[in-house]
């Protein structure tokens, strides 16, 4: 499970996270919404053991994050929202150096990277260089290090970025069946309908701080909304997405008319 | 068996080191015969990475010279072989090797001192910081031994044959020395600097630096080639150089000091210089530890992911720093 009590990160004068509550029971699917800047992968870095809280606590799997952040590391799966790779690396090199730092080696190891470099489809390609990938295949490699060594939790930032549509698909059904088993999931995306569709409960959180907490129709209810999509707009303050479009083509061909005359110009 | 247990005498995971030095030597050995080395990763790149082998037992050539000459010299005077005047030209050619060898590490393998990827790539994984540190230490250690061997191991063969066995252990000894004070100095220094300088822009400086210390190196012999010929002929004249006392506050007399004193040279000044060479070792072993760790990996990251001009808001807070920016 994931716990945090008042947990508060700042860098230098900026609050990212200001006391931040969160509980997330195994089996659940946390879809963790903000919008940009709202403090979500500031957050998911502190559960990942990647930086320190400035106040507060976090507990994930029953350890504290400060305190056992070993154990903890031991027992999290992490999709990064901006995959890091080492790109000289082929898949199978690279899942074989994951697979290593967690204590599994040999020809289980390598029947683990094969199993899953086929589930996602990229086994032809597995002795190619990460450099040579394309985005989604690189998010393969990502998802499939996050989950090479079964993980108790799994923090997941953007985890259908680049992949195609059966990916995504595969991908889907995958969360709901490792939360069927008693995985605590943790799953920050900015495409709030598969949020919508995944997820058991939503939190939504602004300037680093709760706003909302509940199952997406419960959160569509408070807002008197009939998407998630409209109570997130209407809960973090963003303008109606039609006036934003219809000032956003006024702007377009306002600054085409100044192309065509700059003469005009003072 | 005996590396598994010096690792984890070192408080390392012995199978998470393995895994990760294989990762790292593979990342930088293709990176290095390919993009680093300007090309891309092709035969070019395979190409121009042998070629600065070459290049640096070329050096090495240079400085076998240098350290023979001093050495035939010096020993020209009797049927016994003198010795005198060895810790000049073994200082000359310690302070060639560690040249060579800082400029080879902070240009070509930069990254191998300390990569800000890692922060974003191993911070989540159970790597505890003892078993980083010493994979970056191997890892770096890998290069500075290829380098350091090239440059200063041809050296061994004239000083085994103009001052004996026992001379020509102890100058391999002072190249082990003078291999590891470098790198470590330079994990250190470099770690430093980035406190206050951002990557890039001390990229930049070390370039240029490079480029001067390349043009002295090489253009100094042709330069001095003229002003060097009397003192030579006198050194052969007086059967060794003179070896003035201060020469023994230059770092690289510390490591040449193994030669003369292994030679049979003795003086206290001598002994103080050797372990003045072991005690730098030591030294900058302890407090490298502090700064391949993964808290100052993820200083680095988070420094290199923003901008350079944010960085110039930063004032610098040491005299160097100023320098720099």
């Amino acid at each position: 499970m994931i716990e945090t009590k008042g947990l508060t990160r700042t860098f230098g004068s900026t609050v990212a996270v200001r006391d931040l509550n969160l509980s997330v029971e195994p089996g659940e699917i946390l879809g963790f919404l903000g919008p940009n800047g709202a403090g979500k992968s500031t957050t998911v870095k502190i559960l990942t053991c990647m930086i320190k809280p400035t106040r507060g606590s976090a507990r994930v799997a029953g350890y504290d994050v400060e305190q056992d952040s070993m154990e903890v590391k031991r027992r999290l799966g992490y999709v990064p929202e901006a995959g890091a790779l080492y790109e000289s690396l082929t898949a199978a090199e690279y899942l074989g150096m994951v697979a290593n730092l967690r204590g599994i080696e040999g020809d289980y190891a390598h029947r683990k990277i094969n199993e899953f470099l086929g589930l996602f489809g990229i086994i032809d390609a597995r002795d190619q260089r990460l450099s040579e990938y394309s985005k989604g295949m690189k998010q393969k490699v990502l998802i499939s290090a996050a989950l090479i060594s079964n993980p108790e939790v799994l923090f997941l930032d953007e985890p259908l970025n680049g992949l195609d549509a059966n990916a995504a698909l595969v991908m889907k059904q995958l969360l709901r069946e490792l939360a069927s088993q008693g995985r605590t999931i943790l799953f920050c995306s900015h495409i709030l309908e598969v949020v919508e569709r995944i997820c058991t409960r939503i939190v939504i959180i602004n300037e680093g701080s709760t706003i909302v907490d509940g199952t997406a129709a419960e959160i569509a209810a408070r807002t008197g909304t009939s998407t998630l999509e409209a109570a997130f707009a209407e809960l973090t303050g963003v303008r109606d997405a039609a006036d934003v479009t219809r000032d956003l083509l006024a702007a377009l061909s306002s600054s085409g008319d100044e192309a065509t005359g700059p003469s005009d110009r003072p | 068996m005996i590396v598994s247990r010096a690792v984890e005498a070192f408080g390392a995971d012995y199978a998470q080191w393995r895994a990760l030095t294989r990762t790292m030597l593979k990342c930088d050995f293709r990176s290095a015969s390919g993009i680093q080395m300007g090309g891309t990763e092709s035969q070019g790149g395979n190409k121009a990475f042998w070629f600065s082998l070459v290049w640096y037992a070329l050096i090495g050539l240079y400085v076998a010279a240098i350290v023979g000459a001093t050495a035939w010299i010096s020993g020209t005077d009797s049927t016994e072989i003198v010795h005198r005047g060895t810790l000049l030209g073994g200082t000359v050619g310690m302070a060639l090797v560690a040249t060579m060898l800082g400029m080879a590490i902070l240009i070509d393998f930069q990254t191998v001192v300390i990569s800000p990827d890692d922060y974003d790539i191993l911070a989540h994984q159970p790597v505890s910081s003892r078993t980083y540190f010493l994979v970056k230490l191997t890892n770096v250690m890998v290069y500075a031994t290829i380098i350091g061997g090239l440059v200063g191991v041809p050296a061994f063969f004239p000083v085994l044959v103009l001052s004996g066995p026992a001379a020509a252990a102890g100058w391999l000894l002072g190249v082990v020395g003078v291999i590891l004070a470098t790198t470590l100095g330079i994990i250190c220094g470099y770690a430093a600097l980035l406190r206050f300088v951002h990557p890039q822009r001390l990229k930049r400086v070390i370039s240029y630096v490079h480029m001067i210390f390349f043009m002295a190196v090489i253009g100094a012999p042709l330069l001095l080639g003229e002003a060097l010929e009397p003192i030579f002929d006198r050194a052969e004249l007086q059967g060794g150089f003179p070896t003035p006392d201060w020469l023994l506050l230059i770092p690289p007399a510390w490591f040449a000091s193994f030669q003369s004193l292994f030679g049979g040279e003795w003086s206290v000044g001598l002994a103080v210089a050797a372990l003045a060479a072991a005690g730098t070792v030591a030294l900058l072993l302890y407090y490298a530890s502090a700064r391949l760790s993964f808290s100052y990996a993820e200083r680095l990251g988070l420094m290199a992911t923003s901008s350079e001009g944010r960085r110039k808001e930063c004032p610098p807070t040491t005299r160097t720093a100023a320098l720099l920016t």
